[in-house]
């Protein structure tokens, strides 16, 4: 049976059955990132909010999807388990990322956006996992959907009604 | 320091002196980071583009890539290239200010000069963790070292008149840095000021979003939801 499953803010879902949707609204400087198992057809996606969680003492057990630290292993060791496969590296995982925009003013000195993009990137790097495809940057605030099953991935653009397809 | 956030601070230690190395790593691990060790320059090079550190302590006079006999320099050009945001604490030989400016010039974020102390350590890596609880610790560590630059590079010109002893100059240091911290300290609060309500408007655009699939686009509710969903697309 298909399901809508609603990812909020630091939450995370993943799915072997065929047409459920996983999906996360308004990604700002935000990212979704998706995970996916393309054999056994599990996908997973997980909302970050920040690039790190060290300053974030208390935050960090309690909600591990805030951080890209924490949320990129959580969803890995997600993904395998549901999959049923051991190890990140050659196991066929990989990942897609949508997000990271610069929702304040062009002069913003945080970046977040930028360095949630970087951040994510690099520890997919440290995993060994490929990142196959993304839409990351500019201003729009964008809706992910995941379809398990097809593995398609659809980001709409707020404004704009754009769609990108990875 | 604060327990909970030294706990996983992840810290390189660079060394090639093994006593010096031994007594830095168990120095770091008592402050409750987690410690990594590289006994030279290319290995320690080699952590940096796999893993990744919070902070690097390296000593400054050891065999390098480029630099023959000071290796330090390398691997601290090199974590600045892979993490901007990585916090880099230089190791010099002697009390010098003049080898202190030039790793500050490479982009370290202090230095300790030999023999370190051990309250002198958890000094300065209690200050990493303050930096790097701002936003963008890139920017906050760009900020205190030009500050740090600029005020050590005067210092030193103030010294070649004899006119202040190394003491004084450290004494001058120290209180400089004091307040680089408290206007820092001031920042950190703002911010975190600024991420709650960030983390708010998220929740709050998101539930606009999904609200926006469920009720019709025109009429008074649809025109209600596109000035919400426009108002808090404007977050940090």
């Amino acid at each position: 049976m298909s399901t809508l499953r609603v990812i909020g803010i630091g939450e995370w879902q993943v799915s072997r059955e065929p047409g459920d949707l996983l999906r996360t609204y308004a990604l700002g400087s935000c990212v979704a990132l998706v995970l996916q198992h393309p054999l056994t057809m599990t996908a997973g996606l997980v909302h970050i909010l920040l690039p790190d969680s060290v300053n974030q003492p208390n935050s960090r057990q309690k909600s591990p999807g805030y951080y890209a630290d924490t949320a990129v292993p959580l969803l890995i060791r997600m993904v395998l388990g549901t999959a049923g496969v051991y190890a990140p590296a050659g196991s066929g995982l990989i990942a897609k990322l949508a997000g990271g925009a610069t929702v304040w003013r062009k002069d913003s000195q945080f970046h977040v956006g930028e360095r949630n993009v970087a951040a994510v990137t690099r520890l997919l790097r440290q995993h060994q996992i490929p990142l196959v495809a993304g839409d990351t940057g500019g201003s729009p605030s964008r809706t992910v959907t995941v379809e398990v099953g097809s593995g398609a991935v659809t980001v709409k653009w707020t404004p704009g009604n754009r769609e990108v397809r990875l | 320091m604060d327990e909970k956030a030294a706990m996983r601070m992840r810290v390189l230690v660079v060394d090639d002196e093994p006593t010096a190395r031994q007594v830095l790593r168990l120095g770091v691990e008592r402050l409750g980071c987690e410690v990594v060790t590289a006994e030279d320059a290319v290995s320690a090079i080699a952590l940096l583009s796999r893993e990744h550190f919070h902070a690097v302590i390296t000593d400054k006079n050891m065999p390098g890539t480029d630099h023959r006999t000071e290796g330090g320099l390398d691997v601290i050009r090199f974590a600045k290239r892979v993490n901007p945001g990585c916090a880099v604490l230089m190791i010099t030989g002697f009390a010098s200010l003049e080898s202190a400016i030039e790793a500050m010039q490479l982009g370290a974020f202090d230095y300790i000069t030999k023999p370190v102390r051990a309250e002198e350590l958890k000094a300065k890596l209690d200050r990493v963790v303050q930096y790097q609880q701002t936003i963008d610790p890139a920017g906050a560590f760009a900020a205190y070292s030009s500050f740090r630059d600029e005020f050590l590079a005067i210092l030193d010109q103030e010294a070649a008149c004899q006119l202040v002893d190394q003491e004084a100059k450290a004494r001058v240091v120290e209180a400089v840095q004091r307040q680089i911290d408290r206007i820092f300290q001031e920042r950190r609060q703002w911010e975190q000021l600024i991420f709650e309500q960030r983390e708010a408007l998220t929740r709050i655009a998101a539930w606009v979003e999904e609200l926006r699939e469920h009720l019709p686009a025109e009429g008074r509710v649809g025109e209600l939801l596109a000035r919400i969903g426009s108002a808090v697309n404007h977050r940090v």
